[in-house]
């Protein structure tokens, strides 16, 4: 999982490493472990990377009017290959990224989205074969286009959002045009975008993500009318959730964590150690939410469950009765072939058969049905492998 | 008709269908021009348009009923004076009611000497590097121009929310004013103007000197490339109508905006002490702060609005004749129900690089464009040996009438009858973007519509930390 951004100015005299930076640090909700820049000075790259945060990046001394930029956990990108520096959001091997920067159009089913920069000035485009991974067009007044995994960054910038690229399209863009190329594509939009990783306030392929939060809480309640005296969701997600879960059930809602720390996107972190710590330096409960009270707490999937697992636990700390937990998609059965951080069945709770209830520790665990999924977001082109739906490659 | 551009070929065309025979002043031959030329039986003569004495050779040979001018150029530089003083009724202002459009300072003067709504806060530098000072401590977002009108070129609109990019932008800005400055001529070099938002639209009128009339209005495409991304062009495209609005401005709206238009105009005369006779335009945003807002005034018609109007303006030549002879009293705009859209071709390397899109030849089968119900109107492209060559700005404008989608639509036909070895390019989205549009506008409306019930309208609304230092 990462975040991607282009900036590509129409006049030498803009230098866009700022821009590109705060760009990244409006992205870092879709990844986080590695960050790097490429600006295009003359014929010449410059670059910069880091293991760490976008906040760890260096950006002084940094000069150019074209850019491309990465956040996310490979420590790879910007990678230049012949004469393109080149960063992606989803999964490449070797050779595609250099038949990428041979021929940015040759059709192929690509797994990801790219930015791609070469030294003659020219940037292009593209959005994967499924439109899995999201890509935004911005401007910023006549001078500059931006380019990026979400609209925030564009509006990190003080930008316009122009319109999201479609699924297989290409877009070369140079001081003279833009050209949009349409490849051969079949939509398939992630689902778990909309479940968890899009920000917010961005609009996906026509729907927005806080609208189909709330409407995956709504359709639970419908789905799990459950007998409670309080419902809360987990930051970030969950609380949009929750709030659909509380306007149909009447169950009134409360808000149960307080976020502290830094922003640890636990789903993106390998080592289990990590996942635990970030869990805690991320939540910490308020007691009187809980205190003596039938608990329904929302969240917006599981993976391993052991994040869930320490919420629940600080939950009851908090004095609950009870805890439900009510998850916002169906449950996650096997890994993403796409490159979401959804890791192979063995490591997901979902494989502990019966026992999962006992594992994370709750009175009932339920999650919303595929069918329901689908309501909620409105778009019957998903992507919902990793739910033991279909993939990319059946019809 | 003085003038050589897509907007001449379509006046043009207005005058013929009022049966007159029209001669034209041209720096090239225009194909459309010389063709109405010829069909009427008057005659393209080519020359320099800003030439006094070009203009007065003509007017000797001629010996014309009217004249009318077309592009600013020549307004700025007296034609229109030279024409009255041979005794001949002008359409375009004089040298000094012209100033509304030539000075950009001149023009926001104007607007806060009498008080004229719709006013933005600026700022006006005679030195670069004064200019530069401000706008590197001036807070918020702004807009930085050359202090004169010089053919859509260096205008810089810098949105600045974010205190942390604040210094990045205003540095390549100032950086820039070299730039944005170089072909002003006057003392004043450089405008700076607080930045405002929201759907832009062009509201002309037509004063004989004492009556005002308007034409319908119109919107402009600015940006150079599709979705509105890319630098600042002459206009890549325009739409009009229905009736004489548009849909995103209502009819309070259109006529507070002509209002603004109507005592502007009469405050250039009181300023300049003539009569204006001729077009002024109004290029308009519904912003927030102020509602109907002027960005800026033209002093003839907008290209290429022209081409999105004329065709839906029935008696557009009749109405020249009554301006010309100061009676336009009686006269009224015949305006058609449906809407228009235009969409121009231009070729590669506009507008940053004139050398790049000069001198490529083009081939078109009108016959074919007019059986799709579309028009053509030649902008800057040549007829040289019998062949089509562009002069290296905005090469055709192409008009369907029809609902916004449908037209637009049908240009496309249009474009792919158009041939050339060298690459074209032009906006597949004007005429699809009202939606767009109308949510720009309904925010707008919203927010002036409570300044204007709390008798704060026209004053800033965000917190400026350091103080409002305009
Ligand atoms: N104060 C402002 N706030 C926001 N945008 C502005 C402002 N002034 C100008 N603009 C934008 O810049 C464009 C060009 O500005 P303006 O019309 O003043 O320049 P010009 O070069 O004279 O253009 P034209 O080709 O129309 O004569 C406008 O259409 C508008 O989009």
């Amino acid at each position: 999982m990462s975040g991607i951004v282009g900036f590509f100015a129409f006049s030498d005299r803009w230098n866009v490493a700022r821009f590109t930076y705060y760009g990244l640090l409006a992205l870092q909700h879709r990844g986080r472990g590695a960050v790097g820049i490429s600006l295009l000075e003359g014929r010449r790259f410059s670059s910069s990377k880091k293991t760490g945060d976008v906040e760890d990046l260096r950006t002084d001394g940094l000069r150019g009017w074209a850019s491309v930029g990465y956040v996310g956990k490979s420590d790879e990108f910007p990678l230049i290959i012949k004469n393109s520096s080149i960063v992606i959001d989803g999964i490449a091997d070797r050779p595609s990224l250099e038949s990428l920067a041979e021929d940015p159009l040759i059709l192929n089913k690509r797994k990801f989205a790219f930015i791609s920069l070469n030294k003659e000035g020219k940037l292009v485009v593209g959005r994967d074969y499924w439109g899995l991974k999201p890509l935004y067009l911005g401007a910023f007044g006549f001078d500059m286009v931006v380019v990026s995994s979400e609209p925030s960054a564009i509006w990190a910038v003080g930008g316009e959002l122009r319109r999201e690229i479609q699924p297989g399209e290409v877009l070369e863009i140079d001081r003279w045009g833009l050209r949009s190329n349409v490849l051969e594509s079949r939509r398939r939009v992630c689902s778990l975008e909309f479940v968890y990783l899009s920000r917010l306030d961005s609009t996906l392929s026509n729907a927005s993500i806080y609208k189909t939060r709330l409407k995956l809480g709504e359709l639970l309640a419908m789905e799990y009318p459950l007998a409670a005296d309080v419902v809360v969701g987990v930051p970030e997600t969950g609380v949009p959730m929750a709030l659909g879960y509380s306007r149909v059930s009447g169950i009134p809602m409360e808000l149960g964590f307080v976020r502290t720390g830094s922003h640890v996107r636990t789903m993106g972190l390998e080592d289990q150690f990590m996942r635990l710590v970030g869990a805690q330096l991320k939540l910490n409960p308020i007691r009187e939410a809980f205190d003596g009270k039938k608990v329904i707490l929302v969240d917006d999937s599981m993976v391993t469950g052991n994040t869930l697992r320490n919420t629940v636990q600080w939950v009851r700390r908090s004095g609950a009765t009870e805890v439900h937990v009510l998850l916002g998609s169906p449950p996650l059965i096997r890994g993403c072939p796409y490159g979401m951080d959804v890791p192979d069945s063995n490591k997901l709770i979902t494989s502990e058969g019966e026992h999962i209830e006992r594992i994370v520790g709750a009175n009932s665990i339920h999650w919303l049905s595929m069918k329901a999924m689908y309501e909620a977001i409105g778009n019957s082109d998903l992507c919902t492998f990793c739910m033991g739906g279909r993939g990319g490659e059946e019809p | 008709m003085v003038g050589e551009g897509a907007r001449e070929h379509a006046i043009a065309e207005a005058l013929a269908g009022a049966e007159d025979r029209v001669y034209v002043l041209a720096s090239y031959r225009n194909p459309g021009l010389a063709n109405v030329a010829e069909h009427t039986g008057g005659q393209l003569i080519l020359g320099s348009i800003t030439s006094q004495s070009k203009v007065k050779e003509i007017l000797r040979g001629t010996n014309p009923d009217i004249v009318v001018i077309g592009p600013e150029d020549p307004l700025f530089s007296g034609v229109s004076n030279t024409v009255k003083e041979e005794g001949i009724p002008v359409i375009g202002p004089s040298q000094r009611c012209a100033m509304i459009e030539g000075s950009k300072v001149w023009m926001r003067e104007l607007m806060w000497k009498y008080k004229i709504p719709g006013r933005l806060r600026y700022r006006k530098f005679d030195s670069l590097s004064e200019a530069a000072s401000f706008v590197r401590t001036i807070q918020g977002s702004i807009v930085v121009k050359p202090a004169e009108q010089v053919g859509g070129k260096g205008v810089k609109v810098i949105t600045d929310l974010q205190a942390y990019l604040s210094d990045d932008k205003k540095t390549s800005v100032s950086s820039s004013l070299e730039e944005v400055s170089s072909v002003v001529k006057g003392k004043e070099k450089i405008l700076v103007e607080e930045k405002v938002e929201g759907p832009e639209y062009t509201l002309h009128a037509l004063s004989d000197g004492s009556s005002t009339i308007f034409l319908p209005l119109a919107q402009d495409y600015k940006h150079a490339f599709d979705y509105g991304v890319g630098p600042e062009t002459g206009g890549m495209g325009s739409i009009s109508g229905p009736n004489d609005g548009l849909p995103f401005i209502d009819s309070s709206e259109l006529e507070a905006s002509k209002e603004i238009v109507k005592s502007s105009l009469r405050s250039v005369e009181l300023e300049a002490h003539e009569r204006y006779v001729g077009f002024m335009g109004g290029q308009m945003m519904l912003t927030p702060i102020w509602g109907p807002t002027v960005i800026e005034f033209y002093s003839r018609m907008g290209d290429p609005e022209t081409a999105a109007i004329v065709p839906r303006v029935h008696n557009f030549g009749d109405l020249l004749h009554l301006a010309a002879f100061g009676s336009l009293g009686k006269a009224k705009p015949e305006i058609s129900q449906l809407p228009t859209v235009v969409k121009v071709l231009a070729p590669r390397g506009y507008p940053i690089s004139r050398a790049m899109s000069t001198g490529h030849k083009i081939e078109l089968d009108l016959r074919a464009i007019q059986e799709i119900g579309c028009r053509v109107y030649f902008g800057s492209i040549s007829l040289e040996g019998g062949q089509l060559i562009t002069q290296g700005s905005r090469t055709l404008e192409i008009v369907a009438e029809g609902d916004f989608v449908d037209a637009s639509m049908r240009i496309e036909r249009c474009i792919s009858m158009v041939k050339s070895d060298y690459p074209l390019f032009h906006r597949s989205d004007v005429g699809l973007t009202i939606p767009e549009q109308e949510r720009l506008a309904t925010i707008s409306r919203r927010i002036y519509k409570f300044k204007s019930s709390n008798g704060t309208l026209g004053s800033l609304s965000e917190f400026i930390p350091q103080g409002d230092n305009w």
